[in-house]
């Protein structure tokens, strides 16, 4: 019988209501109607003394049993997908894997990066049930993705092509081959690859491809595209550069601005620095009597330069430049094409705001006229600058120009000082010294901080940024210096209270130090000690340490363990 | 008694509960922790200023704590039986304090006054042939009765609810809010036939899916026949009478059941689910004979499901563990398919098992399925007895999974297709697989297919309900 049909009408009947329609039972073969389920069908069928959705539901009931018994498995007529490749990394040992499942199960998400970091080096990949949970916590954190791009390895890959909540870690090229079919056919990131791999081979032939490609592409992909322009820029790329700062999307404005700040010749440039040479200027300083006639404001500066520059004595006093500086006295058309805007942020002086973005685009020493053009004094120092930008009345305006024309021109050395010199502290400065420098003024202020006491529940979660990289860990030097400042603070602590950004700073804190300094110094600390911390606005911070101390020393003896099995490797849990 | 991490995690009432459990297994969260026999207790020093008095009675599990906490058991039983987990050991062996031994002569008292309640209610009975059964007293079988009518009213009633419901139309349905469902699911409930409320309230969401019309009257009439088949119970054989009153919700005596017979054999623990709904928590463990060694009577490959449930501030027993294996004598449920079972006797030790079967405890996959046909035919097998089936469950061998229309399902060596339930852990699996063919053990509801075990490295491994 044809059940299909069948269900078909019943299907209309109950979706469409029976009133008033009488359902019957399609005409069959007469071989097929004499079959049990027919003939129990045309049964309720020809029933009379029962209603039409009676009817309906008791042939509804008796044939979606018998569908449901007969039910077959329809044909699947496509490929089957690809499968994964084989992971390159070692697969992890089960105390390894049990290791990350807690990590990410429990309370230890902290822990982490030391899981990464140590697979990663010895090119382990992390088990497949934590796959997901591992591209999950990429998405939320980019700087953990380098990181993971190692351990996710090939499954990770594949996975990742399914879900686009995935697809950072396919965004991550940087392991791959280039080739020049990711110019037409690849996505973002690969034409972004090849673009700058055509750079540092052939300079001109990539310029005159992006040239060629950005008429007809999106404002944000023009943006990304001329980016690749940083690699082997030149003066060359001017007129490209100059033309697009005519571009309609302010994003290409600024990705081309930014390009030209970073080339000495650019008519950009020149015309900045003339902007600049107009407000700032160095002079050699006035005579006392001269200065004491000065107006009120000069004078003030000039006392303040006199006493910061470091020139010792009134001798000197003559010698020493001086820093004056006018503000712009109008906006205009020209200044608007050079990317230089006219409304400030609230609270932010329009004039001042306007001197800010001219200074901030060129490097710190062509903010003035060549210091030659002064007569009888040394060229100006970066340490002259900024000891004159103390106490200035422009200071603050000074300050965030230096400090983003120091990360527009990447220098280090005035990044250095300008650290040093106590401003708020900024992570894109630190990133720009080199590890032996950054860690030195985590040193360095730590010592100070220790001196002080009663501020470092204020000050240590300030230099949270200093260890935000996943991959710093601390050397047992830097971690008893960081341990004694902590401990410091502690002792002389008398509010109880909760601080929550210093319980997550010491949180984030302690899976960095060094383990066996750490342990060392938490299984020294007799009772009373211990109940301090617990009171140092970090209730649950004794058994924190407890469970993560364990908790490393499991996780190390699992490397240990895998290393005694496979080629050594320096440890760094 | 011996059990692991993953068994008390299970006991919890939900995925904080667990967190937090976690959390308090190590010796420093506690300021003491002992056992004796099977009891363990500790102090755990919370946020009030006494430390929170903690204890649990393993043979149950039974948890009391001194917290505030309503949830149940609470983090702290969580962490202590936890921490008895990873180091038993580190539990001191002592006489019980003064408290733990308060509530401990609490429970003996509680299970004495139990038992005489037992035995001045069986004093009245009358025994009938055998022991296994025997007759209720007059008050009970007045109240038996009251509640046959009252089920007999509410499945006229629930008939009448249909047949307007196919007069009208099911596109009318479709439209109707969700009180016109709630309604008449409580009506249910009140008529004593919970099983048929809760066939009520899944019907709304039969309506959102994309073959809601086949779904629906599929479900509608599966519905009708049991409710027909109620109004006809005395006519019926004795085992489909089963059926259908324990689709309706009747309960069966499970004291009374463990009297009778069980089939002992060595059984595979195969899977374990979980589900919380409206604070009742379901666990479904799934159990399957092994093939050598079967008691008599018993089909090899013989799949078994454990029901428990957890409300309140009771607990649910241990789970057991994924992958092994238990001797244990089981007795089925009265019904035209064996499926739901009790465990009448279990020895939970693997020296134990040897010991009473001296059989190797090894999982033959053979007794799985080598195709999606073949699967659905065995899943036939069953609904052919009894169409009210709730679920089954079996084993896949060499299955794939692929997206097809939007939706994702498992494919055999033959191409055929089966759909996966919403809640398949579904990139957990992908993970696992990476793409190459799997054996899968899980439940079959009629519609989807819903994995709950992989087979990795020679053995049965739970899926977690939540990816990591």
């Amino acid at each position: 019988m044809n059940l299909e049909l069948i269900w078909r009408e019943l299907s209309t009947f109950a979706v469409l209501g029976s009133g008033g329609r009488q359902w019957q039972l399609a005409k069959q073969d007469p071989l097929e109607a004499a079959s049990s389920l027919s003939s129990l069908l045309n049964e309720i069928a020809q029933r009379d003394d029962v209603a039409q959705e009676q009817k309906i539901l008791q042939a509804a009931g008796v044939a979606a049993w018998a569908k449901q018994v007969a039910q077959r498995a329809p044909q699947d007529h496509l490929a089957l997908p690809p499968a994964s490749s084989e992971n390159v990394g070692h697969p992890a040992s089960p105390n390894l894997a049990a290791c990350l499942s807690r990590i990410l199960q429990e309370d230890l998400q902290a822990c982490l990066p030391l899981w990464l970091q140590a697979a990663s080096q010895r090119s382990i990949s992390a088990p497949a049930i934590c796959l997901p949970r591992l591209l999950d916590l990429g998405r939320q954190n980019v700087l953990l993705r380098p990181m993971l791009a190692h351990v996710l390895d090939q499954r990770g890959r594949w996975l990742a092509q399914m879900q686009s909540n995935w697809k950072w870690l396919l965004q991550d090229v940087s392991g791959e081959q280039v080739q020049e079919r990711w110019w037409q056919e690849g996505n973002l990131e690969q034409r972004i690859a090849f673009l700058q791999a055509q750079r540092a081979q052939d300079a001109a032939q990539a310029r005159e491809m992006l040239q060629l490609a950005l008429p007809s592409e999106k404002a944000s992909t023009r943006a990304s595209l001329l980016v690749c322009l940083a690699v082997n820029l030149s003066q060359d790329d001017e007129a490209l550069l100059e033309a697009l700062l005519d571009d309609k999307a302010k994003a290409v404005r600024q990705a081309a601005q930014q390009l030209l700040a970073r080339l000495p010749k650019s008519r950009w440039r020149q015309r900045m620095r003339a902007r600049a040479h107009a407000c700032v200027q160095w002079r050699a300083a006035a005579p006392a009597a001269s200065a004491a006639s000065a107006s009120g404001w000069l004078e003030r500066m000039t006392q303040g330069v006199k006493s910061l520059v470091g020139v010792a004595g009134e001798s000197n006093m003559s010698a020493a430049p001086q820093l004056f500086v006018e503000l712009p006295q109008q906006y205009d058309a020209q200044m608007q094409r050079d990317g230089i805007d006219e409304k400030p942020p609230m609270g932010v002086g329009e004039r001042g705001w306007w001197l800010q973005q001219i200074l901030a685009s060129l490097p710190l020493q062509e903010w003035s006229e060549p210091v030659n053009a002064v007569a009888d004094v040394q060229p100006i120092s970066i340490s002259q600058y900024l000891h004159s930008f103390q106490h200035h009345d422009w200071q603050d305006v000074l300050f965030t120009a230096s400090e983003q024309a120091c990360i527009l021109h990447q220098d280090a050395e005035l990044a250095r000082q300008l650290l040093q010199q106590g401003q708020p502290f900024s992570l894109p400065l630190f990133r720009l010294l080199e590890r032996p420098a950054r860690l030195q003024i985590l040193y360095e202020t730590l010592q100070q901080l220790q001196t002080e006491p009663l501020r470092i529940r204020e000050q240590l979660p300030r230099y949270q940024d200093l260890l935000d990289t996943p991959e710093v860990q601390l050397d047992e030097k830097m971690t008893r210096q960081l341990l004694a400042t902590l401990h410091a603070g502690v002792m002389v602590s008398e509010i109880e209270h909760d601080s929550h950004a210093l319980r997550h700073w010491l949180l984030q804190v302690v899976v960095k130090l060094d383990l066996q300094a750490l342990q060392q110094w938490w299984s020294m600390l007799d009772e009373w000690e211990r109940s301090r911390y617990a009171t140092y606005g970090t209730h649950f911070l004794p058994e924190k340490l407890d469970q993560i101390i364990a908790f490393r020393l499991a996780m190390q003896s699992a490397f240990l363990a895998w290393d005694q099995l496979n080629q050594p490797t320096e440890n760094t849990l | 008694m011996s059990f692991t991490e993953q068994q008390v995690l299970q006991l919890a009432p939900d995925a904080a509960s667990s967190k937090a459990g976690l959390g308090l297994a190590s010796a420093s969260k506690w300021l003491e922790f002992s056992r004796h026999e099977q009891i363990v207790w500790g102090l755990c020093l919370g946020s009030g200023k006494e430390p929170y008095r903690t204890q649990v009675d393993l043979s149950e599990p039974a948890f009391r704590c001194s917290c505030p906490s309503r949830k149940f058991p609470c983090k702290h039983g969580l962490g202590l039986l936890l921490l008895l987990a990873r180091t038993p050991d580190a539990f001191s062996v002592t006489a019980p304090p003064e408290w733990v031994a308060e509530w401990l002569a609490g429970r003996v008292e509680r299970a004495a006054k139990q038992l005489v309640k037992q035995v001045s209610q069986n004093a009245g009975t009358v025994p009938n042939d055998a022991a296994t059964e025997v007759t209720p007293n007059s008050a009970a079988l007045k109240r038996a009765a009251q509640r046959e009518v009252q089920v007999a009213n509410g499945v006229q009633d629930a008939m009448r609810w249909l047949e307007d419901m196919v007069r009208t139309g099911l596109v009318a349905a479709r439209s109707q809010p969700y009180s016109y469902w709630d309604t008449q699911a409580a009506r249910l409930v009140d008529a004593k036939a919970p099983g048929l409320a809760r066939r009520v309230r899944h019907l709304p969401e039969l309506l959102t899916r994309a073959d809601w019309q086949d779904q629906m009257l599929a479900e509608l009439g599966n519905f009708y026949l049991l409710l027909q088949a109620h109004a006809q119970l005395p006519k019926l054989p004795a085992k489909v009478q089963a059926d259908v009153r324990s689709a309706i919700g009747w309960t069966v005596e499970q004291a009374s059941l463990l009297q009778t017979p069980g089939q002992l054999a060595n059984w595979h623990v195969l899977a374990v689910v979980q589900i919380e709904d409206e604070q009742l928590l379901t666990r479904r463990t799934w159990l399957q004979a092994q093939v050598e060694g079967a008691g008599a009577g018993l089909a090899a490959g013989q799949i078994a499901m454990l029901l428990d449930f957890s409300a309140g501030r009771v607990a649910m027993p241990l789970a057991l563990e994924v992958g092994s294996c238990v001797a244990a004598e089981l007795v089925f449920f009265p019904g035209s398919v064996a499926q739901r079972a009790l465990i009448k006797t279990a020895s939970l030790d693997a020296q134990t098992v040897h010991q009473a079967l001296s059989q190797p405890a090894k999982y033959d996959l053979q007794t799985a399925s080598a195709g999606i046909n073949l699967f659905l035919d065995k899943m036939a097998a069953q609904w052919s007895l009894n169409p009210w089936l709730e679920r089954s469950a079996g084993a896949l061998l060499d299955v794939h999974l692929v997206e097809r229309n939007q939706q994702w399902h498992i494919r055999d060596q033959d191409a055929q297709l089966l759909p996966l339930a919403k809640a398949t852990a579904l990139w957990l699996l992908q993970s696992i697989g990476g793409g190459k063919a799997m054996h899968l053990f899980g439940e079959w509801d009629r519609h989807s297919f819903w994995p709950l075990s992989v087979w990795l490295g020679e053995q049965w491994v739970a899926l977690p309900q939540e990816s990591l």
